[in-house]
């Protein structure tokens, strides 16, 4: 088979421009079908866990698509090499040993929907570390939050690879973050689809999707929908942040201001990162007397 | 009747197909008029496509009022409580819009028909 070099020749952080960067690597190489890929890391010091996660994607999908996939393993730096062995990527993609329990948050990537155990990755491998401590009250609080953005893959995404999610945790700064990277049609195309508005941008898209009293239905009726708003309330009244990249769109949630773009680069899928502050003293948790439990339809 | 989520479903209600059995129990009973207490006891994870099967759809063919005279939650912790309304709120928009769309389909096709009578 003919082969092709993919050249991860810069250090990639989870800003905008890294996301650019990714999704160029993503735009080049998704079609490949049936060659001998080989990526090489020369001039790459350190990975974020969204260019963990949005690489394995690529990888599945390339695999998927008659490709044989390997690494320059000479070419990774120790610590990038250490990183991808301790939180089972490479082990995941057959490409290295076994991971173990460190500081890492696993690598993990999820072909069909695995709901319970999800919940427990989210509760025990995310935030059950040193690195922050939460009551189980609040452990649970963020769990069904956050679970919203995994289930949205299984309704919505149909996703080729399923989703691939990884996590880091930033000591200097106190925050805790998690990517979740599907390959599927993404978020505004079926915005445009149900609004029948084909020429409605990404932008105005995701805007839609994320407006309170917007609703779409599935084939069974359901009014849905919801999985979005839960997320962006959370994030506004927890002072988190909530990222989302799909096509050419992008949107901010945090507790000072909802943005949306259209970007000049493109994925196709959806990208979801989600940033917390491990200092839980600034989390409001619900209280008791928060919703008149009798009331509940009114 | 009172229902357990955890004996019935387990200690996570996620899934659009476990909130449908939840339904598919409950759903006659409240039909009928009968009480049912949906019991979150040892519940520890609840996510909106669960609840969107289980609860949200009672609204496309039961009242509101219906609902809060029949349908009662126990053991529903505080962090699960926005989950719910949110998804009892959505609900009661999306089947109120599909009557209001129902309602002026049926007098759009009333009209119609007089019409061709004329």
């Amino acid at each position: 088979m003919e082969s092709k070099l993919v050249s991860i020749s810069q250090n990639i952080n989870d800003e905008q421009r890294d996301y650019d960067y990714l999704f160029d690597l993503c735009a080049k190489f998704r079609s490949v079908k049936n060659m001998d890929i080989v990526f090489d890391f020369t001039g790459c010091r350190f990975l974020r866990q969204n260019a963990v996660a949005i690489l394995g994607a690529l990888i599945r999908l390339l695999r998927q698509q008659g490709n044989t996939v390997d690494f320059r393993r000479e070419t990774i730096e120790q610590d990038v090499r250490m990183n991808l062995l301790q939180n089972g990527f490479l082990y995941e993609l057959g490409l290295g040993s076994s991971p173990w329990d460190g500081n890492s948050i696993p690598y993990r990537e999820d072909k069909t929907m695995a709901e319970d155990d999800y919940a427990d990755y989210l509760s025990e491998k995310w935030l059950g570390k040193s690195w922050i401590s939460v009551s189980s009250n609040l452990r649970d609080h963020i769990v069904m939050r956050v679970i919203e953005a995994y289930i949205n893959v299984f309704d919505h995404a149909q996703s080729p690879t399923g989703v691939m999610t990884c996590g880091q945790y930033f000591p200097k700064i106190g925050e805790l973050r998690i990517t979740m990277v599907d390959m599927g049609v993404g978020i505004p195309h079926p915005v445009r689809e149900y609004l029948k508005q084909p020429s409605m941008t990404a932008e105005d898209a995701l805007r839609w999707a994320f407006a309170p009293t917007n609703t779409t239905k599935d084939q069974n009726n359901f009014a849905r929908g919801n999985g979005l708003k839960l997320l962006k309330s959370f994030m506004e009244e927890n002072h988190g942040k909530l990222e989302i990249y799909s096509e050419n769109g992008y949107a901010c949630i945090d507790d000072n201001e909802n943005r949306f773009e259209n970007r000049s680069s493109s994925f196709q899928g959806t990208i979801v990162q989600i940033t917390l502050i491990c200092d839980t003293a600034h989390y409001a948790l619900p209280e008791e007397n928060d919703y008149d439990s009798d009331e509940w339809f009114f | 009747m009172n229902y357990s989520i955890k004996e019935n479903i387990g200690a996570n209600g996620i899934t659009l197909q476990d909130g449908q059995k939840v339904y598919d129990e409950i759903h006659p009973q409240l039909k009928h008029g009968q009480e049912v207490i949906l019991d979150f006891a040892d519940v520890r994870i609840v996510a909106s496509p669960f609840l969107n099967a289980a609860v949200g759809q009672l609204l496309r063919d039961i009242s509101a009022e219906d609902l809060n005279r029949y349908l009662k939650f126990t053991n529903l912790p505080p962090v699960k409580r926005p989950i719910l309304k949110r998804v009892i709120d959505n609900a009661k928009e999306y089947y109120g819009n599909e009557q209001i769309r129902h309602a002026v389909d049926a007098t759009i096709s009333e009209e119609a028909g007089s019409n061709d009578g004329d």
